[in-house]
């Protein structure tokens, strides 16, 4: 029996963690600091990239006048025809016809609009306006237009910030990322769970790479992997059923968990369809869930979003509520791009609270990405995807796309020292 | 006893599949030596009983649709062992399952939490506070189930690590079939209390108790399961001569409702005799494989039930989930249970959650319906909900009612869920309106 290597592990996701519950607040907060945020963030960047000549001002500066060419700092609007309205709902009590649900609302002509603490002006240029989203902040380099239009012709984003370097060491550290485990149907993939637990556990003659597996993250959606179908009924006896089924499944994830944590380390994040809250950052589910696990110091339930730190290198992912959200809203064609384009904005979830449901902060924005992460990484995710982002000044982060793996039976492996990952995938052929 | 003496002695049946996982957990080898001393046994035997043998495959391969190549670990069947390793870039493959062609029972769906671990941590820790609740948990000192239950979970120091892979031979015992079934019960049988927790603490009252709650499978038993040990020390001053107060009373209820305490003794009495065997093999369990054949035996015996049930169980189980998971079935049932709930939901909002008690205020709100409904409400010919306040008779409403209405023809068409739920809902506008009006007239 050999030993598993160890890590320095940091859990850095304490700013994720809900301190009240005080959900009688506007959202307006949160635009009003993820901006201001951003702005100081911004501020240096653009004057480096456009120097001093360009000034940035306030839209109420403009004050109408044409042709003044500068760069405006704002939050990004996207107009959208078929956006899911809350007003639109409540039509369907006034007995107006329903509109019907979509899962992609994004259109050629959909506006994109820039917001400033006081004024908004529509953008017209170099805007991509498909890839973009609402409440994403950035800096636009332009003039103005008779029209009222600001003719963008160069846009800059955060780009997630400085990234601290990655000191090699010449062992490798593999980093297990995992997500959809749906333990409600995991009857139909029982095989490939029992193989990736004993691939975990280093019995499968993989001894020697097992020993380098220094943690796994299980990315959301353990208990359960889609939506729970939601029948108006008075039967008390079927959201009984529905629950006993939900314990049972988490009672027997405790098992599970517990096994695995004297294995590795395990963290274990909420998912969209798991028994958690709902908004994000989704808190870590109670020890009480999970009494056989929680007793292991190896195993910890944690946020969603989820940041930490293993030796040098930074890890930042989510449950991938941000990813389909955004992958609903843009034109967008693939989960991976969805993912580089929430790091490139310097933002995990742009679209909260716009368009995907998220605590109303009122003194800060904890989803903006203040230091480039080295993995960054989605979960539930419809296949496995990965890319290695490089940004400027050199940055490298390696994307990954967490395949579920009730649908996939497949796992992300990504090597800290060197970025690489690969999928791994437990099937059994059928009968 | 070894994995070779066990296949010479034929203690392992291979009627059923048998997973070459389960005998690393049973008797604690790397899979190259349990691979190669089944194929060994398996060339021995083969001439005179045809195997069906699935082979796990491991090697890498292009993923669809990009030039990534992804790991792969695959059980396939013996007859396309061929066709994947020649697909498979350094494919490599080794035993996974084996049973008998053409085996008497249908083989099951098996999986549960590792005991057996090729790698582990260096230092398993116990999270601080988790230590101290463990031995209070049952009430009891630390001698009896509990210590090993702890261990069993991996719960304890480094030490108890070691101690909780040992554990597991004597449960599981030589047979591999043992495993199977007891793999499948937990994850089967809805609602059955884990085997586990069966055999660390018979005879624990307390800790009957706590199977016993998570058989009902209500959040309640979910949280007591929970919060187990700070009730749990609190029971056990219970045991004491004041053991009849109040508060233990409600204690024990809701796990054994049905029973009577008496019953619940003589229950204990019943499994304290045959759970002993179990238990004393757990205590023993840290020596490993002393026991042989007496405890084989008893298993085997015991198991060929056991497997079937659990087979069983597991098929009602996929069903189940499988019935649930449509969005078909409740469709189906709605119709026929709506009306019912709707009129029991307006009478009585205190439903009792249970399926039964439902059922039995429905038939209480029947009866209420036929008498409540000559004199109650009615419609009239617009379509208008008439409530009569009057509660005493049914004579003084029919003189109020207008000369053309048909009431007798209308009070049968009316549902007095109508008229009830009239009273709360937005119907209240009408009845308000037409009585209002009445009242002048």
């Amino acid at each position: 029996m050999t030993n598993r290597h160890e890590t320095k592990y940091e859990n850095l996701s304490s700013h994720f963690r809900l301190k009240g519950h005080d959900y009688q607040k506007q959202f307006c907060h949160l635009y009003a600091h993820r901006l201001a945020e951003m702005t100081r963030l911004l501020t240096p960047l653009a004057q480096k990239k456009w120097g001093n000549k360009e000034s940035i001002k306030k839209l109420c500066e403009l004050r109408g006048e044409q042709d003044v060419h500068c760069i405006l700092i704002g939050t990004i609007y996207k107009h959208q025809a078929h956006k899911p309205s809350i007003l639109r709902d409540i039509s369907e009590e006034n007995q107006l016809a329903p509109q019907p649900p979509r899962q992609n609302y994004s259109e050629p002509e959909d506006k994109i609009v820039l917001e400033d603490e006081l004024q908004r002006v529509r953008l017209q240029g170099e805007v991509k306006r498909e890839l973009m989203a609402t409440g994403v902040v950035c800096a636009a380099l332009g003039g103005t237009d008779s029209e009222g239009f600001f003719n963008v012709e160069d846009i800059l984003f955060y780009e997630s910030g400085p990234q601290k370097p990655l000191a090699t060491t010449k062992k490798s550290r593999l980093l297990v990322l995992v997500s959809g485990l749906d333990q409600l149907q995991s009857h139909n993939f029982v095989e490939a769970l029992n193989l990736f637990q004993y691939w975990l556990a280093g019995s499968l003659g993989n001894g020697k790479e097992a020993g380098a597996m220094v943690r796994l993250i299980v990315a959301g959606n353990s208990v359960r992997a889609s939506a729970m179908a939601h029948v108006p009924t008075l039967q008390v006896a079927r959201t009984q059923a529905n629950a006993n089924d939900t314990v049972q499944a988490v009672t027997q994830l405790d098992q599970w968990f517990a096994s695995w944590a004297r294995s590795l380390p395990v963290d274990i994040m909420p998912g969209a369809y798991d028994p958690a809250n709902f908004m994000l950052p989704q808190q870590p589910f109670h020890k009480c869930m999970f009494p056989q696990a929680a007793q292991l110091a190896s195993f910890q339930a944690v946020t969603n979003p989820y940041n930490c730190r293993l030796d040098d290198a930074f890890v930042v992912g989510s449950s991938g509520q941000n990813v389909s959200d955004l992958l609903r809203s843009t034109s967008l064609d693939s989960a991976l791009e969805a993912l580089r384009c929430t790091l490139t904005w310097g933002h995990i979830a742009p679209t909260a609270p716009d368009t995907l449901a998220c605590y109303p902060y009122i003194d800060s924005d904890p989803f903006i990405l203040r230091e480039c992460p080295h993995v960054y990484f989605a979960g539930n995710c419809e296949s496995f995807e990965t890319a290695l982002h490089e940004g400027s000044q050199g940055k490298r982060t390696r994307l990954v796309c967490v395949p579920k793996f009730s649908r996939t039976q497949s796992v992300a492996v990504v090597d800290l020292d060197t970025l690489e990952c690969r999928q791994v995938n437990f099937s059994a052929d059928a009968e | 006893m070894s994995l070779k003496k066990a296949l010479d002695d034929c203690l392992i049946d291979f009627d059923r599949r048998v997973l070459v996982t389960d005998l690393l957990e049973e008797y604690k080898l790397p899979y190259k030596e349990v691979n190669d001393v089944l194929e060994a046994y398996i060339k021995t035997q083969e001439p005179s009983t045809k195997f069906e043998k699935r082979f796990l495959v491991h090697g890498k391969r292009k993923t669809q649709g990009s030039d990534s190549v992804e790991e792969l670990y695959s059980v396939v069947q013996e007859s396309k062992l061929k066709d994947w390793l020649a697909k498979v870039q350094d494919a490599e493959s080794q035993l996974y399952s084996v049973e008998i062609a053409g085996g008497s029972k249908s083989p099951a769906a098996i999986f549960k939490p590792m005991q057996h671990l090729e790698v582990k941590l260096a230092k398993v820790e116990q999270r601080p506070g988790a230590e101290k609740t463990v031995p209070i948990s049952n009430g009891a000192p630390l001698t009896n189930g509990v210590k090993s239950e702890s261990s069993k979970s991996g719960a304890s120091k480094p030490d108890s690590t070691k101690s909780s892979v040992k554990v597991e031979p004597s449960k599981t015992s030589l047979k591999a079939e043992k495993p199977k079934a007891e793999v499948e019960k937990p994850a089967a049988s809805k609602g059955k209390p884990s085997p586990e927790s069966k055999k660390t603490s018979p005879k624990e009252n307390a800790s009957k108790a706590k199977p016993a709650a998570a058989k009902k499978g209500s959040i309640n038993s979910f949280f007591t399961a929970a919060a187990s040990k700070p009730k749990d020390v609190k029971a056990t001053p219970s045991k004491s001569p004041a053991a009849s107060t109040m508060e233990n009373f409600f204690k024990k209820q809701p796990p054994g409702a049905k029973k009577s305490p008496p019953e619940m003794e003589e229950k204990t009495k019943k499994e304290s005799t045959a759970p002993p065997k179990t238990e004393s093999s757990k205590k023993k369990s840290p020596a490993p494989r002393t026991k042989p054949s007496p405890a084989n035996t008893s298993v085997q015996l015991f198991d060929e039930e056991s497997a079937e049930s659990s087979d069983e169980e597991e098929k009602l189980d996929k069903l189940r989930r499988n019935v649930i998971g449509s969005d078909n079935e409740s469709d189906q049932e709605k119709p026929s249970t709506t009306k019912r709930r709707r009129i029991s939901d307006s009478e009585d909002e205190e439903q009792p959650p249970k399926k039964t008690a439902e059922k039995e205020v429905v038939t209480v709100d029947d009866d209420k319906m036929d008498t409540e409904t000559a004199n109650e409400t009615y419609l009239d010919e617009d379509g208008f909900v008439i409530t009569q306040r009057k509660p005493a008779k049914p004579q003084p409403v029919k003189k109020k009612v207008s000369p053309k209405t048909s009431a007798p023809v209308n009070k049968k068409k009316s549902p007095p869920s109508a008229g009830k739920t009239g009273k709360d809902g937005p119907k209240t506008k009408q009845a308000g309106i037409m009585n209002f009006f009445a009242k002048k007239n």
